[in-house]
């Protein structure tokens, strides 16, 4: 197992140099460069611009700046320096990533939790009414994109008053007791968390049912049941447990989908997530804050498969990793 | 009676403060007049379309921050955008010797920063060298220079600036109260003289080391969500009954994405301001006033403004030597008749009406009427005219030969042309269309195609790669911010920038008045001069101006002393005025 990792990881090291790499040559091939919003105003002086260019190496070839960039990072572990927003690429990061993470983690929960309970039970009850609910819910949390959910839950915010529209904190924040504060984020979180997790709320519900009711129809459950185990221990213990495996393959892939999936949600919803950091730096052809994301999210790919094929090999002793 | 009682109670309490601490009656107060008497405490929330990237107001140079920073930081001089003149602010008083080349400036006694140190010359002189250091990157300084030379800043006595100029600068007072942001030299110059004065003051510092003299300072900062600011106690003006300004406890600029969040956080009732509100949907937040209790102000046209202009430029590209533009075409653009004409098929009334529901004016000038103390309004108008159009082109010639519907030059070449503009702008779509049809009607082959914000600003400013453009520019009410357009050497000189010499006489001719212009000391003087420049501008249609947006502001009924204006922070110029009643 652990020369199974230890290989994984080697195996990462040109991926993490490819990326940059890549990213930078395509940001040269866009048209323009960051400064494109300050040459338009008049109230630049040309000799701001001229000093920028330098300073920022605008003026040399995008190989150049990988290199240099590539230097910082291996060296002093320097991601760069965020132009547009003055200060190195680190902190702009670091400040956004858990809001997203925080958003990330509740929004999986509610998946996980309420759609493998949910899975389970209309595959037991198959065409019961619980079933039929299950699935209608599904197919509209399926069908119903992110933008129009996050609008008609923005509605409900605005038309009922319930919810806070945007934001994390509220502005009393400061004057609250950490009891009080906890609830004050969660107040906020819940519908964000709530839109972003509908999709994959449906689809898992749906994976989890499809498979188990394979399983269902297995021959090892009538010798289970034949042993004269209870139903519970039957379909817990052994149908479950079975149905669960693509679903931590499906699990390692959205690790990376969190940080690029909420881009959406963030921007209807007006939270203050990375997300939003993430798409600014792209339209503002922000470099090095565009390559700091865009690593983060191979990390995150890389990671997710690698946590999902160890869990796979806990969770099914017939996979062994070499 | 009652009055005079109150001017005796007064008069106590000062006397009672005085006694409480020698330092704080010492300071010699701003007293505004001939506002409404507010009390003290509340907040207002305003919504921020972006977020402030640093706090220090020497490198900002974007408004998310500087909208900020303009309550944190204070200059030299101000500028009162409602009475439209340059008032005390930090130098309580200042004068000027008969040359115009010395000018004193009085700092006003006792002013201390938001951290209590009091506030001296020393300050005034260490902002000046920062701002002039060529290794920090500020717009401020290329104000700050007369023929290419430095002011020289003196420090007299503690409370005396002497600046010392190489030559007369007319926009003195202006470039002072735009440019001089004074900073604390308690705070900052160690780290300055150690090269690390961009990393001493960001967004990253704590609140509390970011030291102004303004009326707010900053409380928190959350990325995404908002930035609060508080009142600052030492604040250096007062109301007539003696109450020391601002009256507002809180400003919080709430972060949204975009305008639609924008919209529907004003609605909620969740911001106080709305701006800003694009005239598009004036009548949705016109119906709402009553419900939500608020009034949209109407400020009039916008400083900024929307144009049409013919690629002029008659480079080539230095690595492959093609021309710029094609050299028939060039001959088209260059002619001040075709430009003429061209003019008269804008349909500025129709844009008024169908892009902006009404709410916008025509305009004839580079310089908006809005800009009441600048603006020209006698220069040569061409109206939307298809006739006028077509006479003048048939004046040169430019008839259609083959019956096609589309004009020729007299060597058989279609007149046709594309135009960009950037595709993320509806408004600016819908006017291309509005003149695209005017093309046809009067034979000229004019498209629109929509292109990337970056592509569009590689075209014009880097590649000049482009036939015509349509574009709008932000404004500003003083000429002086302006020079980057109007100079032939400007970079933002649209249909020919960065020219070597000028290319044409009259051209030619408006480099000279401005340099006249920043010679000139007296305003009269050089609104004459501008007038002139306008004039020359409104003759030669280097470019077609379009149209002039109202702009709006919705505001809660819940303030006192609300008096927006067009120059940003339109809401929040007079915060320390602003109370909640």
């Amino acid at each position: 197992m652990r020369t199974y990792i230890l290989r994984r990881l080697v195996q990462v090291i040109p991926i993490l140099l490819l990326v940059p790499f890549l990213t930078f040559f395509l940001i040269d091939l866009a048209p323009g460069n960051i400064l494109d919003a300050w040459k338009l105003n008049p109230q630049i002086p040309t000799e701001v611009i001229e000093q920028m260019t330098v300073q920022y190496g605008l003026d040399q070839p995008w190989y150049a700046r990988y290199f240099s960039w590539l230097k910082g990072a291996v060296l002093h572990l320097d991601m760069g320096y965020s132009v547009s927003n003055k200060r190195p690429v680190a902190p702009v990061i670091g400040e956004r990533l858990f809001n997203t993470f925080i958003l990330a983690l509740l929004a999986t929960c509610i998946e996980w939790f309420v759609a493998i309970p949910l899975g389970i039970l209309s595959a037991t009850r198959q065409y019961s009414w619980v079933d039929k609910i299950c699935s209608a819910i599904a197919f509209l949390g399926l069908s119903i994109p992110a933008v129009f959910l996050s609008l008609l839950a923005l509605l409900f915010a605005k038309e009922t008053g319930w919810f806070p529209i945007g934001g994390l904190r509220s502005l009393e924040y400061d004057t609250f007791t950490a009891g009080q504060k906890v609830l004050d984020i969660l107040h906020h979180l819940f519908l964000p968390a709530a839109v972003l997790a509908a999709s994959g709320l449906a689809s898992y519900m749906r994976q989890m049912r499809g498979n188990l009711l394979d399983e269902l129809r297995a021959d090892y459950l009538i010798t289970a049941r034949a042993k004269g185990l209870s139903e519970p221990v039957v379909i817990g213990k052994h149908a479950v447990r079975n149905a669960l495996n693509p679903l931590i393959t499906l699990f390692g892939f959205s690790l990376s989908g969190l940080l690029s999936g909420s881009v959406l949600v963030e921007t209807v919803m007006s939270y203050p997530g990375l997300g939003r950091t993430v798409v600014e730096a792209l339209f503002a052809q922000d470099e090095y804050l565009v390559v700091a994301s865009l690593l983060m999210g191979t990390v995150l790919l890389i990671a997710g498969n690698l946590i999902a094929d160890i869990l796979l090999a806990l969770s099914d002793p017939r996979i062994r990793l070499q | 009676m009652l009055f005079r009682c109150k001017a005796l109670f007064g008069f106590t309490l000062a006397a009672l403060l005085g006694a409480a601490g020698a330092h704080a009656a010492e300071i010699e107060l701003d007293t505004v007049k001939g506002i409404e008497i507010g009390k003290p405490g509340g907040r207002i929330i305003v919504a921020a379309l972006g977020e402030p990237k640093t706090f220090n107001p020497i490198s900002a140079n974007e408004t998310s921050s500087t909208d900020i920073l303009a309550h944190i930081y204070d200059g030299l001089l101000g500028y009162n955008p409602e009475k439209k003149v340059i008032e005390p602010a930090l130098a309580a008083s200042w004068e000027h010797s008969e040359d115009y080349l010395t000018w004193t400036f009085h700092l006003r006694r006792g002013v201390q920063w938001n951290d209590g140190a009091p506030f001296t010359a020393d300050d005034v002189i260490f902002s000046a060298s920062v701002i002039y250091d060529e290794k920090i990157i500020n717009p401020a300084r290329s104000f700050l220079e007369v023929k290419g030379e430095r002011f020289k800043f003196i420090k007299k006595d503690d409370r005396t600036v002497e600046v010392r100029l190489p030559a007369v600068f007319g926009p003195f007072e202006r470039a002072i109260a735009t440019a001089v942001t004074v900073i604390p030299k308690h705070k900052l110059e160690a780290d300055w003289k150690a090269g690390r004065f961009a990393e001493a003051l960001n967004i990253d510092t704590p609140p509390k080391d970011v030291v102004g003299t303004g009326p707010f300072m900053i409380g928190s900062y959350l990325s995404g969500e908002r930035v609060v600011l508080v009142r600052n106690p030492h604040y250096w003006r007062q109301d007539e009954k003696g109450q020391r300004l601002p009256y507002l406890d809180e400003i919080v600029f709430l972060n949204v994405p975009d305008l639609d969040a924008m919209d529907v956080a004003f609605e909620a009732g969740k911001t106080d301001v709305h701006d800003p509100l694009p005239p598009d949907k004036f009548k949705r937040f016109k119906d709402g006033e009553q419900k939500g209790n608020y009034t949209v102000h109407d400020l009039g046209g916008d400083l900024g403004e929307s144009h049409f202009w013919f690629n002029q430029n008659t480079g080539s590209n230095p690595d492959t030597g093609k021309p710029y533009v094609p050299p028939h075409k060039l001959a088209w653009f260059t002619n001040r008749k075709f430009r003429i004409a061209v003019s008269h098929c804008v349909n500025r009334e129709g844009i008024a009406r169908n892009v902006f529901r009404g709410r916008a004016q025509p305009l004839y000038s580079p310089i908006s009427p809005a800009d009441k103390v600048w603006h020209n309004p006698d220069i040569p108008r061409f109206e939307y005219d298809l006739d006028k159009a077509k006479a003048l082109l048939d004046e040169l010639q430019y008839i259609d030969r083959n019956g096609d519907g589309i004009r020729e030059d007299p060597q058989g070449r279609k007149i046709e042309f594309l135009f960009i503009t950037n595709r993320e702008n509806d408004i600016r779509e819908r006017m291309g269309a509005i003149l695209q049809e005017s093309f046809q009607q009067v034979g000229i082959d004019g498209r629109m195609k929509l292109v990337d914000f970056n592509t569009l600003v590689t075209a014009i400013a880097d590649s000049f790669d482009y036939e015509a453009c349509l574009l709008g520019l932000t404004g500003s009410d003083n000429p002086l911010n302006g020079l980057n357009v109007f100079r032939s050497s400007a970079r933002t000189h649209s249909w020919f920038p960065n020219q070597k010499t000028p290319a044409t006489e009259w051209e030619a001719k408006v480099d000279q008045l401005i340099e006249q212009y920043l010679a000139t000391p007296e305003l009269p003087d050089q609104v004459k001069i501008w007038h002139e420049i306008q004039r020359l501008y409104g003759e030669n249609q280097p470019m077609a101006w379009l149209v002039n947006p109202n702009v709006y502001v919705a505001v809660r009924n819940k303030f006192g002393n609300m008096r927006p204006q067009v120059i940003r922070p339109r809401a929040l110029w007079n915060r320390e005025e602003i109370f909640v009643k």
